[in-house]
């Protein structure tokens, strides 16, 4: 019985059978690999995307919410131009002012990233200015007002930025996001502590 | 002649079998290709809470800053603050009345109002009740600020409260 199938087998149409199955089973092997490998890169390409705009996400709450606890708890507000200007007519690209240690501290959006520096008291020899945010989101825009404080020194100070971050990967396709909070600083001018 | 028959059925069987198998391995590459595009959707989803965020904090913020521009002025705390809903802009110095305008947003000034610029999906209603604790008058506003917006999967929305008191 079992003579009888392999001779058929042999005897009939084994060579050209076996070409053509090879084949056939190429081509369906590389179509699917194709398909598969295709697949496999697309999900990386989308899962490293997912992946950046979580980054930008919590890079600039981490970024808004230190700003805005600082803002809330600090006096004396002062906003600069700082060249080229990049912020529109009527927004400055530096906020100035005393936090809560009695010590001055600048905030400004500068080379993709929001920095910061804290000086000792008004002397700010020592202090450099250190980023808030990661080096793989790029921070586009970060300015100023102050729409508070307008009537002769004596209003309280509300302090509004505006935030435009993005991710630093030229090659990840994603809109920057436009963030924008107002503050309004909790001492009053007429409560000022007075300078030491 | 029944074993020649089981050859042959075993063939079709093979095709069939790699059919299945394929459509199988198809349908599970599918699901999880879908799984990653509705996790960047999600991630969407999360930017937008995030702005939102924001600017619902920021409608509290400005009735503390005209709270505190009361104070500063000597005037009652709570002098043109009543009770109801209204909508707030950054630098507004009084209370406008809610109409259901959306927030604006203008692409040149990166400013979020109601000015200028095209209309975002957010509502910013500020809603303050005044409360009258020992019947003296108003000593506590308590301040809810919702931003409202349609996301993918239907109303979306922020609401931060706050209660001011006529404290310093």
């Amino acid at each position: 019985m079992f003579n009888s199938k392999f001779k058929i087998q042999n005897s009939k149409l084994q060579a050209g059978f076996t070409l053509i199955e090879l084949i056939v089973a190429m081509s369906v092997f590389i179509i699917a690999i194709t398909i598969a490998v295709g697949g496999f890169v697309r999900a990386l390409r989308t899962q490293r995307m997912a992946n950046q705009m979580l980054s930008v996400n919590s890079n600039a709450s981490l970024a808004i919410e230190q700003m805005a606890r600082e803002i809330r708890t600090g006096y004396n507000f002062g906003l600069n131009n700082i060249a080229p200007g990049n912020c529109p007519a009527g927004q400055k690209e530096e906020l100035a002012f005393t936090n809560s240690r009695a010590n001055s501290v600048f905030y400004r959006g500068e080379n993709g990233a929001v920095l910061r520096k804290e000086c000792s008291g008004t002397d700010c020899s020592a202090s450099s200015f250190e980023p808030l945010t990661a080096s793989n989101v790029k921070l586009e825009k970060l300015c100023f007002v102050n729409t508070g404080n307008l009537d002769s020194g004596k209003d309280p100070w509300r302090i509004t930025f505006f935030m435009k971050i993005g991710s630093a990967n030229p090659g990840i396709v994603g809109e920057s996001l436009d963030f924008q909070t107002t503050v309004a600083a909790r001492i009053l001018p007429q409560e000022l502590p007075p300078t030491p | 002649m029944s074993h020649e028959r089981g050859i042959k059925n075993r063939k079709g069987n093979l095709l069939i079998e790699s059919i299945v198998a394929l459509s199988i391995a198809t349908i599970g590459i599918v699901g999880i290709l879908g799984l990653l595009s509705q996790s960047v959707g999600l991630n969407k989803e999360v930017s937008q809470k995030f702005v939102a965020t924001y600017l619902a904090a920021e409608g509290i913020e400005v009735v503390k800053s005209l709270i505190d521009k009361n104070v500063a002025d000597a005037n009652p705390w709570n002098e043109g603050i009543a009770g109801g809903d209204y909508e707030l802009s950054f630098d507004g110095t009084a209370l406008v009345p809610f109409s259901g305008t959306p927030l604006k947003f203008d692409s040149d000034t990166g400013v979020y109002g109601y000015g200028d610029g095209v209309a975002t999906p957010f509502k910013r209603k500020v809603s303050i009740t005044e409360i009258d604790l020992d019947e003296g008058g108003t000593d506590e506003l308590k301040v809810v600020s919702s931003v409202t917006w349609t996301g993918r999967s239907g109303e979306e929305s922020v609401v931060l409260e706050d209660h001011f008191f006529d404290w310093r």
